[in-house]
C-alpha cells in the first residue's frame, strides 16, 4: 500500500514551470473529487491510525498521529476546504513534510501516482470554490480527469494565519 | 580550516577568557608587582603566541609579543595601571575575535601597531630598557613555561572534544529510550514472568544510569556565563562612572548547554540593567550612606529540578510608584487595574514588553527593550523570573531554570478519556475532594460566580479541566460538578485548583514542541508520547490562566477579603501581620466622594432596609444580631465638630429604603457606619498621607492610581460619637487588642524588664514569648512557622547584638519577617537615635519609662502600623 517516497528532498514551488521533464504527483480523493501534490513532499501514506484529539483547536486540525515516534498533525482536508461533512469512518493519512514539520492531509481516498511536467499546469477552472481555489497551485488535465494540484506553502500559510485559528 | 587550526583556535579562546581574568584580578591587586600572577599571565600569553605561529597566525604572535611586552614592563612599576590593563584587554579583544571566527589570521594592524609603539616609538630609553628585561626574562620564561605543558598534555589525554551536535543526538536516542523502558516497565506490570521481570528491572536500572550520564555529559558549569559577566561589569562601570564589585557564587553548578546558551542574554540583560538603572553613581550613594563601590551578587545553585540564578544589587531599588506612573503614561496597563495591583504585581509590570523607567535613553539599556525579552527567554525554557525590591536598598531578580530542557517528570491527569501532562515543578499538592474524614474534608463553595476551593483556610481559585477543553454544553462550572481529584498548581506565583477527572502516575517525559501553527493553542506547550504509544498533551499553565481570564492574583486577593469581612479567620492575623500592604475598603459619601475605610476595621457589611431602622431616644439604630445597632451617617461624621444627630441626619437615615452598613467593633461594642454605597476593595501599597487630612474624622488621604481617597479614622469617629451621643468616655484601650490579636516576640537582655514588660503585655492580652538576646530572637524567628510574630519588641542596648543590628539582620532577610513591625524598646530617644533606628528598619519606639502604659502604647503602635501608617513616635 505504502508507495512512500521518502526523501526530504529539496523542495520545489510548483511554479517552476519552464522545466518539462515528468514530475510525480501522489494523488487522492475528497468527496469524489481528485487532487494531488508533489510526491516529493510526500514523506508516506499510511492508513487511518488513533487520532488524538487537541481540544479548542480550529474543525480543520483533527488532533495529532503517534508515527513512530514522530508526532504528526492530522489536518482534515474536508474540513481545510469548508466541504459539507459526511460520514466517512476509515480516512488515509498523507504525511507531508511541510517546511520541516510533519502534517498529515486526511483524505478519503488514495489514487495513484501521476506523472505530469510542471508546463502542463493550466489555471484553476472558475468552478472551483474561491476557498478551494485559495490552497490550489493549478490543475492538471488528463482526457478523463482533473487533477487539482494543492499548493503546501498556501497550506502551511493558511494554517499559521489568524484566519486559521478561528475554531 | 584543518582539524588542528580549529583545536588550536578553541584553545586561544580558553587562553583568552583565562588572561582576561587575570587582567582583572591585577588590576584589583593592592601590591604591585606580584610576581606569581604576572608570571602566570606571561606563561598564558607565551603558549597562545605559541599556538598563533603554530597555525601561521603572525599579526596574531606579534600582537602577543607587544603585549608580553608590555605586561614586562609592569613588574617595574608599583600599580598595574589602568591604561596598561585597557590595552591589554584590547588585545585580547582582538584575539578572542580572531578565536571566533573563521579566518586563518584576521587581527587588525592597528591593534599591533598599537603595541608596538610603546616600544619603538618612544625615545630609545624605552626600548633599550625593555631589552635587557625580556632576555633577563627569557630564563625564568623558560622554566616556567615546563609546567602549563605538562597540564596540557595531560589535560588532552583525559579531555575529549565532542561536537554537540552528536550530544543532542545522543540525547535523542536515550529520550526515546526512556520512552521504551515506560513502555516496557507498563508491559511488565501486566506480566508474570520473572526472569521478563528481573530483566526490565536491570534495564530500568541501567536506562535511569544511561539518562543520568547522558544528561550529565552536556552539563557545563555556570561559570562559562557567569565570568563573562566580569568583564561586562567592569567595562559598564568605567562607562558608566560606577565603582561595582561583582561578587560571583556558585560558578561551579552544572547547567545543560542548551540552557547555558540561553540564559546567557537574559542574564546580561539583568546585569546591564542592574549597572545602569539599579546603582547610583558614587555621589548619591555617598548621600545615602551607602558605600561608594556598590555590590552586585550572583549567586547560582540547585535547588530541587531548578537551578536558580540570583542577581542583587545594592542600588537605589525599584520605585513601584514610579513604576506605575510609566506603566500608566506608556499604555500599558489601566489606572483601574493598577490600583487593584499588589506591589509585586506592579514590580511585574518591569517585564511588559515595551516597558522602561530610564530618564534618557542610554546605549547599555533603556530602549524599553530588556526585561520583556529576559521573561520570555526564561519563559521559554520552561523557566520563571522573579523580582523583589526595597527602594532604596536594592534589587533582586531571581532566574529560575528547569535543569535540563529534554525529559522533565510530569504528572499524568486524565480527562474524558484523554490523558493530559502537568509538569511537576508545577504542582503544589493533590487533593480528593469526597474524603471520608470530616476534618479532613475539602469544600468547594461558590464565590462571585465562580467556584473556590476553601483549603485548610486558603480560598483558591477552582478550574475544571472538563469544563475548559470541552466548554459545549456546560454553560457554568458549579460546586457540584467538581468532584473526584484536584490538582493544586502554582503559577507565576499564584495557587489555582485544577478539578480532573482522575490523577494517574509520575512519569518523566519527552517534550516534544507543537509545530508553528499550533502555537497559538497556548494552553498546550507540546505533546509527549506515553509508555504504550498514546499521546498526551503538556497543559501549559500560563496559558490556561490565559484562556480562563483568570486573574489567579485578583481573584485570591478578594477571596481573602471575603473570608475578612466574615468571621475572624486564621487568615486575618496574618495579613493583620503583613501589615505594609494594607488593604481598603471604598465607599461612597454624600453623592461624589470616595472614602476608604482600612479592611481591619470592617467587621462586615450589611444592608438594612427601611424597616429595620427606627428611632430609640433621638438615636438611629438598626436591629442587629439580638440587639441594637447605633447607626453614623459617614458623610456628617466625617467632620466631627457638627452634631451628630441633627434633624437632617436622622431624616436621611430613617427616610431611606436601604442602608449600606458597614458595621464596625470598638470596645467591645458594634457600630453601623453608613455609607451612600460600597464601592470596592483596594488591596495597596500606597503610604497614607498623614500631612493632608480633609476632615476632623479622616486619618489622611490616600493616593491610589489617579484617584485620591479620604482615609477614615473609624476609631476617632466611634470615640467621639460616644462623648457626644453617650456622654461617655471611651476606655484607653482599645478592646481589640484584649482578644490576643497580637502575638509579640519580646526581645530583652535585662531579666528584670523581661519579666516585667512579658507580664504587663500578657494581663492586657497579648500573646509572648521573651527572649534574653537578638540571637536568640533571630532563632526563634527562622524556626517558627510563617507570620507566627506579629511584631517584635526590642531593646536596643544589648550584649553580642543589639536591637539595631537585629532590625537590619530582619530587614536584610527574604524571610517572611522582613515585613514584621519591628518596635524598639527604649529608655531614652535622642533625635539621632530615632535616625539611627529609622534606617535599620525598625518602624517605631515605645519609651521605657513608664512600663504598665506599655500595652496601651503598643495597641496604639500597632493599630497604626497596620493601617500602613508609620512615622512619628508613640
Amino acid at each position: 500500500m505504502s508507495f512512500g517516497n521518502n526523501s526530504n528532498g529539496p523542495k520545489r514551488s510548483d511554479s517552476e514551470g519552464h522545466r518539462s521533464s515528468p514530475e510525480q504527483y501522489s494523488s487522492f480523493k475528497v468527496q469524489g473529487k481528485r487532487y494531488c501534490v508533489n510526491a516529493l513532499s510526500v514523506q508516506e501514506i499510511v492508513r487511518a491510525m488513533p487520532i488524538t484529539p487537541l481540544p479548542l483547536a480550529p474543525a480543520h486540525i483533527h488532533g495529532l498521529l503517534n508515527l513512530r515516534g514522530q508526532i504528526v498533525t492530522a489536518i482534515g482536508v474536508r474540513e481545510l476546504f469548508a466541504l459539507t461533512p459526511e460520514e466517512v469512518t476509515e480516512k488515509m493519512n498523507v504525511v507531508c513534510n511541510m517546511q520541516g514539520t510533519g502534517v498529515s492531509l486526511l483524505v478519503d481516498e488514495i489514487d495513484d501516482v501521476v506523472e505530469f511536467s510542471a508546463d502542463a499546469l493550466e489555471a484553476v477552472p472558475d468552478s472551483v470554490s474561491p476557498r478551494i481555489r485559495s490552497f490550489l497551485a493549478g490543475v492538471f488535465k488528463t482526457p478523463g480527469e482533473i487533477y487539482c494540484v494543492i499548493d503546501l506553502t498556501k497550506v502551511m500559510d493558511f494554517l499559521n494565519s489568524d484566519k486559521a485559528q478561528i475554531a | 580550516m584543518d582539524e588542528r587550526t580549529i583545536e588550536a583556535k578553541i584553545r586561544v579562546g580558553e587562553l583568552c577568557a583565562r588572561l582576561t581574568r587575570s587582567f582583572l584580578q591585577a588590576e584589583n591587586q593592592e601590591l604591585w608587582p606580584d610576581h606569581a600572577l604576572c608570571d602566570s599571565m606571561l606563561r598564558d600569553l607565551h603558549n597562545l603566541k605559541g599556538l598563533c605561529m603554530a597555525i601561521g597566525a603572525t599579526k596574531e604572535s606579534d600582537l602577543i609579543h607587544g603585549m608580553e611586552s608590555l605586561l614586562e614592563e609592569t613588574r617595574k612599576k608599583s600599580t598595574f595601571s589602568d591604561e596598561t590593563s585597557e590595552k591589554l584587554l584590547k588585545g585580547i579583544d582582538t584575539l578572542t575575535e580572531f578565536s571566533e571566527s573563521g579566518l586563518l589570521t584576521g587581527s587588525s594592524p592597528e591593534t599591533v601597531s598599537e603595541f608596538q609603539a610603546p616600544l619603538t616609538g618612544q625615545d630609545g630609553k624605552v626600548s633599550a630598557a625593555a631589552q635587557p628585561v625580556t632576555a633577563e626574562h627569557s630564563s625564568s620564561r623558560g622554566s616556567a613555561l615546563g609546567r602549563p605543558q605538562e597540564g596540557s598534555s595531560k589535560d588532552s589525554e583525559n579531555f575529549l572534544r565532542v561536537q554537540v551536535s552528536l550530544l543532542d543526538h545522543l540525547m535523542g536516542l536515550v529520550s526515546e529510550l526512556v520512552l521504551i523502558r515506560n513502555q516496557l516497565h507498563q508491559f511488565s506490570a501486566t506480566n508474570d514472568d520473572t526472569e521478563f521481570l528481573a530483566m526490565s528491572q536491570r534495564l530500568d536500572v541501567v536506562s535511569g544510569g544511561l539518562q543520568t550520564e547522558v544528561m550529565r555529559m552536556r552539563m557545563q558549569p555556570v561559570s562559562t556565563v557567569t565570568l563573562r559577566l566580569q568583564r561586562l561589569v567592569r567595562d559598564l562601570g568605567k562607562e558608566l562612572g560606577k565603582h561595582v564589585e561583582l561578587h560571583l557564587e556558585g560558578n561551579e553548578t552544572e547547567i545543560d548547554k542548551t540552557i547555558i546558551e540561553t540564559i546567557r542574554e537574559p542574564l546580561t540583560h539583568v546585569v546591564r540593567n542592574a549597572l545602569d538603572h539599579g546603582i547610583e553613581p558614587p555621589e548619591e550613594r555617598a548621600q545615602s550612606g551607602k558605600p561608594q563601590r556598590a555590590r552586585l551578587v550572583v549567586k547560582t545553585y540547585q535547588e530541587g529540578g531548578q537551578v536558580i540564578v540570583e542577581i542583587q544589587d545594592d542600588g537605589r531599588g525599584i520605585d513601584t510608584s514610579r513604576v506605575a506612573k510609566k506603566a500608566l503614561e506608556g499604555g500599558l496597563i489601566s489606572s483601574d487595574r493598577l490600583s487593584r495591583m499588589t506591589t509585586k504585581e506592579i514590580l511585574s509590570l518591569i517585564f511588559l514588553p515595551g516597558f522602561s523607567t530610564a530618564e534618557k535613553v542610554t546605549d547599555v539599556s533603556g530602549r524599553g527593550m530588556g526585561m520583556d525579552v529576559v521573561k520570555s527567554n526564561i519563559e521559554q525554557i520552561g523557566g520563571v523570573v522573579d523580582v523583589s525590591s526595597t527602594l532604596g536598598r536594592g534589587t533582586n531578580i531571581t532566574l529560575r531554570i528547569p535543569l535540563t530542557l529534554a525529559i522533565v517528570p510530569a504528572l499524568i491527569v486524565h480527562c474524558r478519556g484523554l490523558r493530559y501532562a502537568i509538569p511537576q515543578l508545577k504542582i503544589v499538592e493533590l487533593v480528593r475532594l469526597d474524603s471520608e474524614d470530616e476534618a479532613q474534608k475539602i469544600q468547594c463553595e461558590m464565590l462571585e460566580g465562580g467556584p473556590v476551593l476553601r483549603l485548610r483556610g486558603r480560598l483558591l481559585p477552582l478550574l475544571s479541566l472538563r469544563a475548559i477543553l470541552h466548554p459545549e454544553g456546560n454553560e457554568r462550572l458549579t460546586s457540584k460538578d467538581v468532584q473526584g481529584s484536584i490538582v493544586i498548581l502554582r503559577n507565576d506565583g499564584h495557587d489555582f485548583a485544577l478539578a480532573v477527572d482522575e490523577v494517574n502516575d509520575s512519569i518523566d517525559i519527552v517534550v516534544k514542541p507543537f509545530v508553528s501553527f499550533l502555537k497559538s493553542l497556548r494552553i498546550f506547550s507540546g505533546a509527549t508520547i506515553l509508555g504504550d504509544g498514546t499521546l498526551a498533551l503538556i497543559l501549559d499553565l500560563a496559558g490556561l490562566c490565559e484562556h480562563c481570564a483568570m486573574d489567579t492574583s485578583a481573584r485570591t486577593t478578594e477571596s481573602q477579603s471575603e473570608s475578612m469581612l466574615g468571621e475572624t479567620d486564621a487568615n486575618q492575623r496574618q495579613r493583620l501581620a503583613r501589615g505594609t500592604n494594607p488593604e481598603f475598603l471604598l465607599c461612597g459619601i454624600g453623592e461624589r466622594d470616595v472614602a476608604a475605610i482600612p479592611l481591619p476595621q470592617v467587621f462586615r457589611l450589611e444592608v438594612f432596609e427601611r424597616k429595620d431602622v427606627e428611632l430609640t431616644a433621638r438615636t438611629p439604630v438598626a436591629r442587629y444580631r439580638e440587639g441594637l445597632l447605633p447607626l453614623i451617617l459617614l458623610s456628617k461624621a466625617l467632620h466631627l465638630s457638627t452634631d451628630f444627630q441633627d434633624e437632617e441626619t436622622i431624616e436621611t437615615l430613617l427616610s431611606a429604603n436601604q442602608l449600606d452598613v458597614i458595621v464596625t467593633e470598638r470596645h467591645g461594642r458594634f457600630f453601623g457606619i453608613v455609607v451612600s454605597h460600597i464601592a470596592d476593595i483596594i488591596h495597596t501599597s500606597s503610604k497614607v498621607n498623614e500631612l493632608v487630612r480633609p476632615n476632623a474624622g479622616a486619618l489622611g488621604t490616600l493616593l491610589e492610581g489617579s484617584n485620591v481617597y479620604t482615609v477614615v479614622n473609624v476609631a476617632a469617629i466611634v470615640d467621639t460619637w460616644m462623648r457626644d451621643v453617650l456622654g461617655e468616655e471611651p476606655p484607653m484601650v482599645s478592646e481589640h487588642t484584649k482578644r490576643a490579636l497580637a502575638r509579640i516576640l519580646l526581645v530583652e537582655d535585662s531579666n528584670f524588664f523581661r519579666k516585667y514588660t512579658t507580664s504587663v503585655l500578657q494581663a492586657s492580652h497579648f500573646e509572648v514569648l521573651a527572649v534574653s538576646g537578638a540571637r536568640e530572637a533571630l532563632e526563634h524567628l527562622r524556626q517558627e512557622p510563617e507570620n507566627s510574630f506579629d511584631a517584635v519588641l526590642t531593646d536596643i542596648d544589648m550584649p553580642g547584638m543589639t536591637g539595631f543590628e537585629l532590625a537590619k539582620e530582619l530587614r536584610a532577610s527574604d524571610a517572611w519577617y522582613k515585613q514584621t513591625p519591628i518596635i524598639a524598646l527604649t529608655s531614652l530617644v535622642s533625635q539621632r537615635d530615632r535616625l539611627m533606628a529609622k534606617a535599620a528598619g525598625i518602624d517605631e519606639h515605645i519609651e521605657k519609662v513608664n512600663l504598665d502604659k506599655i500595652p496601651a502604647l503598643l495597641a496604639d503602635v500597632l493599630g497604626r502600623l497596620w493601617q500602613g501608617i508609620k512615622g512619628g513616635a508613640a
